[in-house]
């Protein structure tokens, strides 16, 4: 992966999660590439933590006891619009997915994924570009599909051809540089295009897209 | 919007056979109410209702019951589809019975308007209050504890409740206001329609309290058994893993296999409201995927987008795409591969994809039967077309598509 311009020690990141072990374990992953400020087990502590601290990414649970990721999510961005957010879910399910990026969060990440893969997570969502799981790749070919209705919005609610190949290739598992090697693109081209789709996931007024999501049960 | 509601509730409406089984478990007397009532879809109580005022019309209504017992199948007896208590039916058998007491009151063997009017507004009164079923759906055999918590609880309660207080009282006022009652009827009836307020004025909240506590133990009870079912289902799944995984903590390959098997069970559990499914092609590969997982200690990332039945040729896609998984698995030495497919209306595409070794396909071709049989011969019998992608160091990417001319209409699943 390419190491960002920026010393990636200064990433400043809140963990957000309601298993102390869990924390841990993140902790000792992102070992000294990234820089653990503080942690949160709790929706309240969580917030006052992250409006304190200011950190660069926060990494938030999607399932938490009282309100989850949504929950934090929506409360910080009101006070601090700029706070940037990475989701680690164990679930999957789209309507999760689909929920927490449309709350405002910059990617979406499994808690399988292996500890290089989450600093690069990190490092991607601090450089302002989205991060798409395969998984989460599939979702939008999947909601944005043409056999739904005719589009509102089409700014919106209709990805365009390249897109949509982008898409495609971040679910056959291409990272980022691959899919720019494969359509011979710069890496930025396509970071630009994954954060347009981001875009369109977070501000689509499809009603297809949530019915979509919490009717499909994709695991 | 009424008449189409109307329409397109009459197929199901159409009358089945007459005959009906007795019912054992809740009858009153031989059960032929509650089996008529089941068989035809009326509420019993309307039934039972309608064969008591039909019994004071020259008690035409124990006969009906006789014949009833008479011709009814015995208990048990297999019978087509039993209908759930609805409206119409049970409006259709109140009709049928005021037409049958008029056809008896006008050949005479009549008791009199004095006594089977208000006979007939009290019967009223009484079915009003005790028919719950019908808006509270299955209207299966809830015990009385729980059926008297609905009459009390229920959405409809209080105006049901009015509704056939009145029409009782109305009938006790009738019969006690009567030219042709004798005094001692009119005070008897006086009294006792004050017995019952005052009885009911005594024991209701008492009923109203017992009503709100079977109610309470019924959720304590569904709860308790929601959590031994959660129990049970943890010990048999999570902990014997976990026991294993900690016979198996020096091996860390077998440890993680364990504990991925284990994750897609549980999520299984947890999240799939279905069982995964192979009815449908998203479902076969989910499946083949953890088997694939399972046989050889892999990783794979499964993406789907769309869904279609599985078919003949959808099946041999699968089998195709296994095989290409487990060439992954076997040849790549990376422990984690990517699988996308995604069923278009004009086609379905698949792609196993690796960051592995590679291979080069001219020197391979000789000793690799497994792509030249498995994948491209099994595809192409199906109309479809295998292209594999492969250099030394550089992975390996396969890429499988099947055309779907023969179904212009995809039938997409939601």
């Amino acid at each position: 992966m390419t190491l960002p311009p920026v010393s990636a020690a200064a990433v400043r990141v809140v963990v957000v999660d309601d298993h102390a072990l869990f924390r841990a374990g993140v902790k000792a992953e992102l070992g000294a590439a990234v820089q653990v400020v503080g942690e949160a087990g709790t929706v309240h502590d969580a917030i006052t933590e992250v409006l304190a601290l200011r950190p660069d990414v926060v990494l938030v649970d999607v399932h938490l006891p009282d309100g989850g990721g949504k929950a934090i999510i929506e409360a910080v961005l009101r006070e601090w619009p700029e706070a940037v957010f990475l989701a680690l879910s164990v679930s999957d399910a789209a309507e999760d997915v689909v929920a927490i990026v449309r709350a405002g969060a910059r990617g979406y990440v499994t808690k399988t994924i292996d500890a290089a893969g989450l600093i690069d997570a990190v490092q991607r969502v601090h450089e302002g570009d989205a991060v798409f799981s395969p998984r989460l790749a599939g979702f939008v070919l999947d909601a944005f599909s043409g056999h739904l209705p005719a589009p509102s919005d089409p700014e919106l609610d209709l990805l365009t051809a390249r897109e949509q190949e982008v898409m495609r290739l971040i679910a056959r598992g291409y990272t980022y540089r691959e899919v720019a090697s494969r359509l011979h693109l710069s890496v930025k081209t396509v970071e630009t295009h994954v954060s347009a789709v981001l875009r369109k996931l977070q501000l689509s007024n499809r009603h297809e897209l949530s019915a979509w999501a919490s009717t499909r049960r994709l695991l | 919007m009424t008449s189409m509601r109307w329409r397109a509730t009459l197929a199901p409406m159409q009358l089945g056979p007459l005959t009906f089984a007795r019912r054992d478990e809740h009858r009153l007397l031989a059960g032929v109410a509650g089996g008529f009532s089941r068989q035809h879809g009326a509420d019993p109580l309307v039934v039972r209702g309608a064969l008591v005022v039909l019994s004071f019309a020259a008690g035409l209504g124990l006969a009906l019951y006789a014949v009833g017992a008479a011709v009814a199948e015995p208990e048990g007896a297999p019978l087509p589809v039993a209908h759930p208590p609805d409206t119409r039916r049970n409006v259709a058998v109140a009709v049928i019975t005021l037409g049958l007491v008029l056809v008896v009151r006008s050949t005479g063997v009549w008791l009199g308007d004095a006594v089977m009017v208000p006979l007939m507004i009290v019967v009223a009164g009484v079915v009003v209050l005790g028919v719950v079923r019908t808006d509270s759906g299955s209207g299966s055999a809830a015990g009385s504890s729980t059926q008297l918590a609905e009459v009390l609880s229920g959405r409809h309660a209080r105006a049901r409740v009015l509704v056939g207080a009145t029409l009782v009282a109305v009938g006790l006022v009738i019969v006690g206001l009567g030219d042709r009652v004798s005094r001692t009827v009119r005070v008897g009836v006086f009294a006792t329609a004050l017995s019952i307020v005052g009885v009911a004025l005594v024991i209701g909240p008492w009923i109203a309290g017992l009503a709100q506590a079977a109610a309470e133990e019924r959720r304590q009870r569904i709860r308790s058994e929601e959590r031994e079912a959660m129990a049970a289902h943890l010990h048999d799944s999570v902990l014997q893993t976990l026991a294993l995984i900690q016979r198996t903590a020096d091996d860390p390959r077998r440890t993680v296999t364990l504990a991925r098997q284990q994750e897609h069970e549980l999520r299984a559990w947890l999240y799939g409201t279905r069982a995964p499914s192979v009815d449908t092609f998203g479902g076969a590969v989910g499946q083949m995927a953890r088997e694939v997982e399972q046989l050889y200690d892999v990783r794979i990332e499964v993406v789907v987008v769309g869904d279609a039945p599985m078919d003949d040729d959808l099946g041999s896609l699968c089998a195709a795409l296994r095989e290409a998984c487990v060439n992954s698995a076997k040849h790549s030495g990376e422990e984690s591969f990517a699988v996308y497919a995604e069923i278009g209306d004009d086609q379905v595409e698949a792609f196993v994809r690796d960051r592995g070794q590679g291979f080069d396909r001219a020197a391979a071709r000789a000793d690799r039967h497994g792509i030249a049989q498995s994948i491209e011969a099994r595809l192409e019998r199906s109309g479809g077309i295998a292209t594999i992608e492969s250099e030394p160091g550089g992975g390996t990417e396969v890429r499988l598509v099947l055309p779907r001319a023969s179904r212009s209409e995809s039938p997409m699943l939601p």
